[in-house]
């Protein structure tokens, strides 16, 4: 399952990371991700062989995220994920970064 | 929005176009073919911007397709807004990626990838398009 192993993947960065939402306490950063696209990528006899997903994983943070970013980039192409982008944004409502950074993995049966 | 189309497989096609017509058509095709993909891109994510029941302009009317622009030899068109938090329609940004809790207005913006969803479900419909536009314009 994606979710599992996106979990499994970024669990060895020291900081919590939780599929949708993050009801924990963590003060100064934590990680979000979800699928927004998963499809059929390949198909034979009718039946899909090979799923691909695109998924965004959400760095929230109050202090400079800079490392960490680098940190989920390495773990998430070491796992075999593709970067495809990523953004900095700011809400002064919240006072809160937010780096969003969007991957394709593609997994065969 | 910081999402993107990488064309790829059309090689063929794009060596076909170098050997059959003067520079000047090649371009005038290519930036054809890229604003009949954009296109593509531009009425299929129209639909997933969410509006207010208010009588007014929404982000969703100024869903825009740009001049060619080129970056590195490579051509490409934008799809959207502008995004610079000066314009109207600054808050297509947190549609997009999201936000982490209510503002001070108490509104939320889960995130919606509503161009990224778009991108990833029509990618093979603009390589499709910009095919059949470029053939069109060879005469194939």
């Amino acid at each position: 399952m994606i979710n599992n192993i996106i979990t499994t993947t970024l669990s060895s960065l020291n900081v919590p990371v939780s599929f949708q939402k993050y009801s924990g306490d963590a003060v100064d950063t934590y990680i979000t991700f979800f699928c927004y696209t998963e499809k059929g990528a390949i198909f034979s006899d009718d039946k899909i062989s090979a799923m691909e997903f695109y998924v965004q994983v959400d760095i929230w943070s109050i202090v400079d995220y800079s490392e960490i970013t680098e940190s989920v980039k390495a773990a998430m192409l070491n796992a075999g994920f593709l970067y495809q982008s990523g953004t900095d944004l700011y809400d002064p409502d919240i006072r809160e970064y937010h780096k969003a950074l969007r991957f394709y993995y593609l997994q065969e049966d | 929005m910081g999402n993107s189309i990488e064309i790829s497989g059309m090689d063929e096609l794009l060596k076909k176009l170098e050997y059959m017509v003067s520079p000047s058509k090649q371009n005038t095709t290519i930036s054809k073919a890229l604003k009949s993909g954009a296109k593509i891109i531009q009425e299929s994510v129209k639909p997933k911007i969410p509006r207010s029941s208010l009588s007014k302009e929404h982000a969703a009317d100024h869903i825009e397709i740009s001049g060619i622009k080129k970056k590195d030899g490579v051509s490409y068109v934008t799809v959207g807004a502008d995004p610079s938090d000066n314009n109207e329609f600054f808050y297509l940004k947190f549609y997009e990626f999201g936000t982490s809790k209510p503002n001070a207005l108490g509104l939320t913006f889960p995130a919606l990838a509503m161009f990224g969803r778009t991108i990833a479900e029509e990618k093979e419909n603009v390589k499709e398009q910009m095919e059949i536009v470029i053939k069109e314009e060879l005469g194939l």
